[in-house]
């Protein structure tokens, strides 16, 4: 096996944009804003109904875990979740603005503030595996100097083997590639992250940093969700303080199932009380504290030159 | 992605995929080196052409009877049928000093014509046809016609030398057409290697830059870039090519074709040069962007 990298000694420096009013108002209180809303999320699929009315919120710097067995919808959930599937009914809701609203041409605008594993994640073949992982910040408009030593950040945070770091993805074990992909969704730490049973074909020290690397995230302020069907992973993650959901028949049966009204802020409360979030009271619209850049139509370049993205 | 990503992907597509790129440049350059050979070929016809003209000549006898007058204005009827460059009246001693000067030139056989009178050759009218690539086939048309008119008694249009003629101009044609078809292989090739080459290799990018949210245009531009510049490259390979052998061989072909005087560098004007040089940058942009795989159903 080869040497795993060292972790990073200090987080990389948070991005700013999206999470600077995150970061203001969750510094001096528990209330968190929803980065993913899906209100009553219907989704069928050669005629049959994957995911039956779903509602659910992720807020900034929280973990959600969506558990269930195979073909309980969870990979079309999450698809959902990362702008990967248009659902046929309902509202995504993501950074506040209803995603399904917005013309195809912003829906890139849309996925790269997404970092999404899908479940079986592309990657470009011939090229390294930092290469690959560094793609994700290409898109995003990070300078290239910054853009690798965040991308060799993220792959020794997943306990990348550091000697492989240069070699073409078509080379690596399965494993290897898995983790490659995973570095990728969480690189950047993107506001959103995406996760599609991160942690399978991964051995127990590989599923240790895939979680530990989700908790980096999660403490850097991104809304991370996550699916996966593997029991052992899953208590990493509920040891490490994640929210569970349970799908069944693509509806939710248990877990902290929520309706989060549109402009609303959300707050964990204790388990005993029955429910994980209760609503607040808006303060402000969601919409207000988002920056707007994050979602412009590809048309309006002047927009996102303004916004300092690209 | 930006325009320093933009550089970067295309360097690594250059680097990764080289196929594609090489297949477009190669394109391009054969496009390039087969309008050149046109061009050589067009310009030797243009050399040759009037040389071989200048020999062929139709020859119409005049009956006994036409006086100088009549041939005269014969002549001038001749003079104005389409395609006909002049036509001159030879008398028949103009025809026996003709005659004897050729024999002399031919050696020693001009003491047998001494005895041979004045008035013993025809009166005969000499068309001179316009030298274009059809020339052959006008001088046996003009000879039908010429036949047909009362006062003429005979008429040689030359049909060993429009034979030979007619040979070499096949040849001329026979070329310009296998350039032809294998200008149209080329454009085909052009087209369809670094699109089928680029569609194939190119979909785990196009599904990575997808899924990660970089648009059309940008998932596009390192392509086109680099599409761009093969194609540039490719032709300007091409016009060195054509250059150096143009300096090389330009005096040995001129040796064997006699008549063909080769024209200065460039052979090809330089705003030809540069207008095919443009065109092709935009065709290899064009290519090269549309060398992925269809964005149908990824922006859903």
């Amino acid at each position: 096996m080869r040497p795993r990298l060292p972790l990073p000694n200090t987080p990389p420096a948070r991005p700013s944009g999206l999470y600077s009013q995150i970061d203001s108002e969750a510094a001096n209180t528990s209330t968190m804003m929803a980065v993913l809303r899906l209100e009553d999320v219907s989704c069928a699929r050669h005629g049959r109904t994957v995911v039956d009315r779903v509602s659910l919120s992720v807020a900034a710097g929280q973990v959600t875990l969506v558990r269930g067995a195979r073909g309980a919808g969870k990979s079309t959930l999450l698809g959902i979740a990362a702008a990967a599937i248009r659902p046929g009914a309902g509202s995504v809701i993501i950074g506040g603005r209803d995603i399904l609203a917005l013309q195809s041409s912003s829906l890139p605008f849309v996925r790269r503030n997404v970092g999404y594993l899908p479940p079986e994640p592309p990657l470009v073949n011939d090229e390294s595996a930092l290469e690959n992982v560094m793609l994700a910040l290409a898109v995003r408009g990070h300078d290239v100097i910054s853009a690798q030593s965040s991308s060799i950040d993220s792959l020794r945070a997943v306990g990348f083997p550091e000697a492989a770091t240069h070699v073409p993805v078509g080379d690596l074990s399965w494993g290897e590639r898995r983790l490659v992909a995973v570095a990728r969704a969480m690189v950047g730490s993107p506001p959103l992250i995406v996760l599609d049973e991160p942690a399978a074909g991964l051995d127990a020290d590989d599923r240790e940093a895939v979680a530990m690397a989700m908790g980096v995230a999660q403490s850097m302020g991104s809304a991370v969700m996550c699916g996966s069907a593997d029991p052992s992973f899953a208590a990493l993650l509920t040891q490490a303080g994640a929210e569970i959901v349970e799908l069944e028949g693509g509806r939710l049966v248990g877990g902290p199932r929520m309706t989060v009204l549109r402009g609303d802020r959300v707050t964990p409360v204790p388990p005993e009380d029955g429910a994980a979030f209760a609503v607040v009271p808006p303060q402000a619209s969601a919409e207000q504290d988002l920056d707007e850049a994050d979602l412009v139509d590809e048309d309006d370049e002047d927009a996102w030159s303004r916004s300092g993205k690209r | 992605m930006n325009f320093d990503w933009t550089l970067r992907r295309m360097q690594r597509a250059v680097k990764r995929q080289p196929a594609p790129l090489v297949a477009l440049g190669g394109a391009f350059a054969l496009l390039v080196l087969l309008m050149g050979a046109a061009r050589v070929v067009s310009q030797i016809a243009d050399s040759v052409l009037p040389r071989l003209a200048e020999n062929v000549h139709v020859i119409a006898y005049l009956r006994d009877d036409m006086t100088a007058d009549k041939a005269q204005a014969l002549a001038e009827i001749v003079s104005r049928v389409p395609g006909v460059e002049r036509v001159r009246a030879v008398d028949s001693a103009e025809a026996l000093a003709r005659l004897r000067a050729e024999a002399k030139s031919m050696g020693g056989v001009a003491e047998f014509l001494d005895g041979v009178e004045e008035g013993f050759l025809p009166r005969s009218l000499e068309v001179r046809l316009q030298a274009t690539t059809s020339l052959s086939e006008r001088a046996v048309a003009l000879a039908e016609r010429l036949r047909r008119i009362p006062g003429i008694a005979e008429v040689d249009a030359m049909e060993d030398g429009l034979a030979r003629l007619r040979s070499v101009l096949g040849l001329l044609r026979g070329l310009g057409w296998s350039l032809f078809g294998l200008a149209v292989v080329a454009g085909v090739a052009v087209l369809v290697l670094p699109l089928v080459q680029g569609r194939q290799r190119r979909q785990q990018e196009v599904a990575v830059l997808t899924l990660l949210g970089e648009t059309p245009a940008g998932i596009r531009r390192p392509w086109a870039l680099a599409g761009g510049l093969s194609a540039v490259a490719g032709a300007l390979s091409a016009w060195l090519v054509l250059w150096l052998a143009h300096l090389t061989l330009s005096s040995s072909l001129a040796a064997v074709l006699g008549s063909w005087v080769p024209g200065p560098l460039p052979f090809v004007a330089w705003h030809e040069m540069l207008l095919a040089t443009v065109v092709a940058l935009f065709a290899g942009f064009w290519i090269g962007q549309r060398a992925m795989p269809s964005l149908k159903g990824r922006y859903v």
